[in-house]
């Protein structure tokens, strides 16, 4: 049975899978380059974003009949294709634990104090195990279903947080750092924008190829503007030197709300918005590793392969990552160049490709 | 439970497949919990591409704050 | 899929009437002594022989089976036309003796011929007289159907206050003769099944013809006749061997005992499945709001259904939450509970013995018992239980200490949204789920809550009723039909029927707003 969605559910999938992990270490790191500038930095950020999505979307073409992989596989061939999809496996493997990792640590530092971060790893992936088998058409309904909570959750810390703010923390403007401001999209990029590459996969589901272009971009831009709205308010609540100290600024700013002088600490709206966008992350960055396992070893269905995957990767995001901190240097370095290489390069190469093939 | 019904599901190349995969994992989560075995994918690839990044890094930590 | 097709080929249930097709015999002694053999010389079986006609009298016999056939009509109708005026139909020439009966004598609205012993068995035992001549292979099934019946009685289960108090009752022709009477269009199409080997129930699926979905439709009509089971004694045999899902806690077929929700349903395109003996009718394809809309809704003001609806919507999260977001706030997640409240928390909890989630638990526990009971036991008997519950397991279990009033509290609260449900299906699914959630939260505080609700909507979401998407029109979300799900839209704006039920023919309404008088 082919699984269709449709472009609405696409656009909110680009949108959870955009925000994911980012939003919560994204205003750490924008500062960290750009200073009170940060927030100019997410501008440029998702507008370089939207760009790559539209390279993106360039290695597609218009026909409905082939998936991701027979459209990679017709474009350079069977040999280049497979190492194309091994290396991109790589890439969304490591992200997919990081991100589970990410997560676990996050709940058991902040809300379970007493849980250990691989307990909640475990219950993240057995759910996500659930959610893939059960398809991509349930994990996008359920991305449905669940995307006015985030939104309504990210409007609500935004409001409740704005009695808070001071403009002075946001000036001046583009006084200082002004090299940085721009240098800090390419990180930035990195772990929003460049890992969206697994989303073709999904596209290629879609009822319909041109609304999913469209509902790309769209998803792209939402998600754009909700993290530079975020980084704002991290910036102007807490001020440059807050949001770097802090390991989860955001989740900082919802302990900062104070309403009527009953709701105290709803913190958990942070814990929410960022519980429902990293898990439908982590489900569409496994659905993504099943399916190209199953394309690589051409086996008639991906669930196959969804127990033993699930079993590797909570072996290695336990194991693989040593403490925040080093999480916070590789999103810096290592991380970087193998997102740009893997999400940007690849993908133009490819879309270079297709266009010298349709002259 | 959810694995007998997979058992149950597959024949030939993939129920080995499976199979495999299931008691390589088990392995791997049992060497991983005790720490005895330290497959670091993470490590792995900052290795291989430890000469690109190094520069990048330098680089980038000039304009951080 | 595969369980089910390796089970069909073996035959599970003998089928008594297939040795049987035998034609009948054109001795009548011959007949009757077969007939008698084959019922076991049951007592209710009545065979009355007589002659036809005086001046070449023919032997006859009538066959029936006491009890289910009306016996008015056997008195006055079949037999007095048979006996006594068969006389004066002498007169005529007719070469024929079974068409002059047909044409003349049988006074009867539905005449069949039977030809087989299986046809006859199939007429007899459903309650038709079975006429036999003597020197013909053939005879005539009388519609002689009847015998006692409770009426049409009152609403039971899905009271209303305002809207229509009568009920569907346990006999198939009266039920679908209210549904009838509400619905005069030829387009009301309805088809007979007879399911079960044994009980040969009447099985009868009415739609609108050019509204309802012609592939689910065709879908249901394959699956109704794929049935092969030897009894169907309510509408929740045929629940269970036609829905969608296997293994899932909640209901995917929708039922009812009041005739305008029937009614309702199948003007917005949906099937109905009636089935004899029961006076609940199934309808197909049901999604998960249905069994949060009553057809009180659209009997109230819009904007008051509108309130009501959204109560009820929270009430299931009540239901389903309460207990378990206790249990997560006061294990894991102190800080979280303002502080005033958390200190009266912690003076009620001191000296209780057991921890949270087994206080829950019990209380729970002992609520589910209350109501179980309270079911079961004669209407008299009844309100001793809720004095129990009330006075014994609510206030003296605080007063010695076992349970925290608080406790109570939440244990009530829960049980008040649980009532809250119209449908009885659903209030079943959200008792059970709900012990899931307090082990969860047990656990694994708020997020193993946040963990079981994504998985139940993933799980929801997966499901569909008859190739509709359960969570329609949330889950493939449609902004048209959001105006009847949490809102009851007011019915000059509903112009059209809910997608994906039914695509053909989806305007209902034209009227416009009401408007005041013009010039005034």
């Amino acid at each position: 049975m082919k699984e269709v969605i449709s472009a609405k559910q696409f656009a909110i999938l680009v949108f959870m899978n955009t925000l994911g992990t980012a939003v919560v270490f994204i205003p750490t790191i924008a500062t960290r380059y750009g200073g009170e500038n940060g927030w100019v930095t997410l501008i440029l950020s998702s507008i370089a974003g939207l760009a790559t999505i539209f390279i993106y979307i360039k290695i597609l073409d218009n026909n409905n009949q082939l998936n991701f992989f027979q459209i990679i596989e017709g474009l350079v061939g069977q040999l280049i294709a497979k190492v194309i999809f091994v290396l991109m496996f790589l890439f969304t493997y490591i992200s997919a634990i990081g991100n589970v990792w990410a997560l676990s640590q996050f709940i058991s530092l902040q809300i379970l104090m007493e849980t250990p971060a691989e307990i909640i790893a475990l219950i993240t992936l057995l759910s996500s195990l659930i959610a893939v088998r059960y398809g991509i058409e349930s994990i996008s309904r359920a991305c449905e279903i669940f995307f006015p909570f985030t939104i309504v959750s990210l409007v609500l810390l935004t409001l409740f947080v704005l009695p808070e703010a001071r403009m002075e923390n946001i000036q001046p403007i583009m006084q200082f750092q002004q090299a940085g401001t721009f240098v800090g999209v390419i990180p930035v990029l990195a772990i929003t924008f460049l890992e969206l590459f697994y989303m073709l996969v999904i596209c290629t589901s879609v009822n319909n190829r041109k609304a999913a272009k469209k509902a790309f971009f769209i998803g792209g831009l939402l998600a754009g503007f909700s993290m530079t709205i975020v980084t704002l308010a991290c910036i102007a609540v807490l001020g440059v030197g807050g949001t770097l100290r802090h390991t989860y600024p955001i989740y900082v700013l919802g302990q900062n709300i104070r309403f009527a002088n009953f709701f105290e600490r709803i913190e958990v709206l942070v814990a929410f918005i960022w519980f429902f966008t990293i898990f439908f992350k982590v489900c569409t960055s496994i659905y993504f590793l099943n399916r190209t396992g199953q394309h690589l070893f051409n086996f008639k269905s991906y669930k196959v392969i969804t127990i033993p995957l699930t079993i590797f990767a909570f072996a290695s995001a336990i194991t693989n990552f040593l403490s925040v901190l080093s999480d916070l240097k590789l999103i810096n370095s290592t991380y970087v160049v193998f997102a740009l290489f893997i999400g940007l390069i690849i993908p133009f190469i490819l879309a270079v490709v297709r266009v010298f093939k349709k002259t | 439970m959810l694995f007998v019904y997979d058992v149950k599901r597959y024949r030939g190349q993939e129920r080995k497949f499976f199979i495999g995969g299931v008691i390589l994992g088990a392995i791997y989560v049992t060497l991983a919990l005790n720490e005895e075995l330290d497959l670091n994918f993470v490590d792995l690839i900052q290795q291989v591409l430890k000469p690109i990044v190094d520069p990048l890094e330098s680089w980038l930590i000039k304009y951080q704050l | 899929m595969q369980f089910r097709s390796k089970k069909k080929q073996k035959a599970i249930v003998e089928n008594i009437s297939k040795d049987h097709n035998v034609p009948l015999s054109t001795d009548l002694t011959e007949n009757s002594r077969i007939i008698s053999n084959m019922l076991g010389e049951s007592v209710d079986f009545v065979s009355r022989s007589f002659m036809i006609g005086v001046q070449k009298p023919v032997k006859a016999q009538l066959f029936y089976i006491d009890g289910i056939v009306d016996s008015v009509i056997i008195h006055h109708d079949l037999l007095k036309g048979l006996m006594i005026e068969s006389r004066e139909a002498e007169q005529s020439n007719q070469i024929d003796r079974l068409e002059l009966l047909e044409k003349h004598l049988l006074a009867i609205g539905m005449v069949n011929h039977v030809e087989t012993i299986t046809d006859l068995f199939k007429h007899l035992l459903s309650g038709d007289s079975i006429l036999l001549i003597d020197g013909y292979a053939k005879g005539f099934s009388l519609d002689t159907r009847g015998g006692e019946n409770r009426g049409i009685a009152s609403v039971t289960t899905q009271e209303v206050v305002r809207g229509p108090k009568e009920a569907f009752s346990e006999r198939i022709n009266l039920n679908i003769a209210l549904i009838r009477r509400k619905i005069k269009d030829p387009n009301l199409w309805m088809k007979n099944y007879k399911i079960g080997n044994k009980t040969q129930t009447d099985v009868t699926v009415a739609y609108l013809n050019g509204v309802a979905n012609d592939d689910i439709v065709q879908e249901l009509d394959k699956r109704l006749k794929d049935i092969d089971i030897d009894s169907i004694l309510e509408g929740a045999y045929i629940e269970e061997l036609v829905q969608d899902g296997v293994y899932t806690p909640f209901p995917t077929v929708y039922n009812t005992e009041r005739p305008d929700t029937i009614a309702a349903g199948i003007l917005e395109g949906k099937i109905a499945i009636f089935v004899d003996g029961t006076p609940f009718v199934l309808l197909i394809p049901a999604l998960f709001i249905d069994f949060l809309q009553s057809s009180e809704d659209y009997y109230q003001r819009a904007d008051i259904a509108t309130f009501i609806r959204v109560l009820r919507t929270i009430s299931f999260f009540l239901a389903l939450l309460t207990p378990s977001l206790y249990i997560a706030l006061t294990i894991f997640h102190q800080e979280m509970v303002p502080t005033t409240l958390l200190i009266s928390l912690a003076a009620q909890r001191e000296g209780i013995p057991f921890p949270a989630f087994i206080e829950a638990v019990l209380m729970e526990f002992t609520f589910e018992l209350l109501r179980e009971a309270g079911i079961r036991l004669p209407s008299t008997v009844g309100s001793a239980i809720s004095i129990v519950g009330a006075l014994v397991l609510g206030q003296a279990a605080v007063d010695a200490g076992i349970v925290s009033a608080m406790m109570v509290i939440i244990v009530s609260f829960t049980a008040i949204s649980s009532f809250v449900f119209p449908s009885y299906n659903l209030a079943i699914t959200v008792r059970m789920l709900r012990f899931g959630y307090m082990l969860l939260a047990a656990t694994l505080g708020l997020y193993g809550i946040f963990t079981g609700l994504i998985i139940m909507v993933l799980h929801m979401v997966s499901l569909r009723s008859f190739g509709v998407p359960y969570l329609t029109p949330l889950g493939p979300f449609s902004l048209s039909g959001q105006k009847d799900v949490f809102v009851r839209a007011p019915f000059w704006l509903q112009r059209t029927r809910q997608p994906l039920q039914s695509q053909k023919n989806i305007v209902r309404n034209q009227t416009d707003s009401p408007q005041p008088p013009k010039g005034r």
